[in-house]
């Protein structure tokens, strides 16, 4: 396929997909007859199948368009028909743990850092003037910083 | 009403923290939607699709987050720097608003970070309730969280501190795939990994016991995968599965009652 043409259609699954997510109207249409909806894009018949058949093709599909940049890279086709075969043997890693994440709590409540036990702490007054004092964004913006490193 | 003329009302807070929900668009609230529209800089963590073109139509200026995400880095000085940026908009121009997918108080610490600043600094925040990956499993099961009680731990938390598990209580598992991992990564986690997670539940369920994966659906076009698996072979399903989601443990048995006094009280009202 040439490339002009590739991109056509990659357009034109990023304008089924943003309509899907803002009308629900055309959501609900889909939903009904997928066909029909389909009818004005243009897209290629992997991304048509994919849609239609909702299964894990479309988990693979959704990836490309994600705009986070440490995702991983999709998966192989093959992969996909193993894993909806067998069930497993997953290729794609799905973007719902992107911010995911385990933070060992400091012990604030133990600690009693509540915020008047926070702001008598010395460094705390002083960051927070330091942050008064800045007119310009920029510069405050190393100060705000230093007091997220003092408070969690 | 333009973008710009929705920014004069005067709004109760000097930052929104709202939650967007699990599939993007169709779980915004109108809470958090209306909120974001009024806001004058909105600052976003939320990979799904179409989200922040969503964002974008209905906020003047919108920023994500996501960038300051680095593959193999610690993620608290990442979520230092996104509450930091959140912070230091609102004290110029407020307001502003911090959205994040899900729900802004489940597992989100840069919420938490700018509360706590928030309050040092004499800005006020609102927060506002989103849909959270434990709503979207309880209709990914069909089950009624209330009926034998709930009972949910972090994984990596639950192994750090070896908490008891109550094994006759439903128990929600959350990020298990993620376990004693404190970086940003994408990679796949081995079975052996997975190993003293699946040890340390089977000191309280059989190996034969049924738990269940569930990966809510992202996009609304998706079907939420929820995959059934034996707790002997845990770690080894988990390799192969999606690796991402949280782990449902049904109950062994129903809790026996105690109170019969109380018992006989309810069957003479029925």
């Amino acid at each position: 396929m040439a490339e002009g043409s590739t991109k056509t259609i990659m357009a034109n699954l990023n304008n089924f997909l943003s309509r899907i997510q803002t009308d629900y109207a055309f959501y609900l249409q889909f939903q009904n007859s997928p066909e029909e909806a389909l009818t004005p894009y243009e897209l290629s018949s992997e991304e048509r199948s994919a849609l239609i058949e909702v299964g894990l093709q479309l988990w693979n599909r959704l990836k490309q368009f994600m705009p986070c940049p440490n995702l991983p890279d999709r998966g192989s086709e093959a992969d996909v028909s193993s894993a909806q075969s067998s069930g497993s043997n997953w290729s794609i890693s799905p973007l719902s743990t992107a911010t995911t994440h385990y933070v060992l709590p400091d012990g604030s409540a133990d600690l009693g850092l509540g915020p008047e036990a926070l702001l008598a702490r010395p460094e705390i007054q002083q960051t927070i003037s330091k942050i008064r004092r800045s007119s310009a964004q920029s510069d405050r913006l190393a100060s705000v910083l230093a007091l997220m490193e003092h408070i969690g | 009403m333009s973008k710009t003329e929705e920014t004069e009302e005067s709004l109760p807070f000097d930052i929104a923290i709202v939650g967007l929900g699990i599939i993007g668009v169709h779980q915004i609230t109108r809470e958090a939607d209306e909120t974001i529209r009024r806001c004058r800089h909105t600052f976003v963590v939320d990979s799904g699709y179409g989200v922040i073109s969503y964002l974008q139509s209905i906020c003047g200026e919108v920023t994500s987050l996501f960038p300051f995400y680095e593959k193999g880095k610690s993620r608290l000085p990442t979520y230092r720097k996104m509450a930091s940026e959140v912070i230091n908009a609102a004290i110029s121009d407020s307001p502003v608003c911090f959205a994040t997918y899900g729900h802004p108080l489940v597992y989100c610490y840069p919420a938490i970070l700018i509360q706590r600043a928030a309050k040092l600094l004499d800005l006020r925040v609102e927060t506002f309730p989103g849909i959270s990956s434990l709503d979207t499993l309880f209709v990914d099961l069909g089950i009624d969280a209330a009926t034998d009680g709930l009972q949910m731990y972090e994984t990596t938390d639950l192994l750090l501190r070896r908490r008891p598990i109550q094994n006759d209580v439903p128990c929600v598992l959350w990020q298990v795939t993620a376990i004693a991992e404190s970086t940003y990564r994408t990679d796949r986690f081995s079975a052996e990994q997975f190993l003293p997670l699946q040890n340390y539940l089977l000191k309280f369920y059989p190996a034969e016991h049924q738990v269940t994966l569930v990966l809510s659906k992202t996009f609304p076009l998706l079907k939420s995968i929820v995959e059934t698996y034996r707790l002997g072979t845990l770690a080894s399903d988990l390799e192969r599965g999606p690796q991402t989601g949280n782990l449902y443990i049904p109950p062994v048995r129903r809790r026996a009652i105690e109170d019969q006094q109380l018992l006989e009280k309810l069957a003479l009202q029925a």
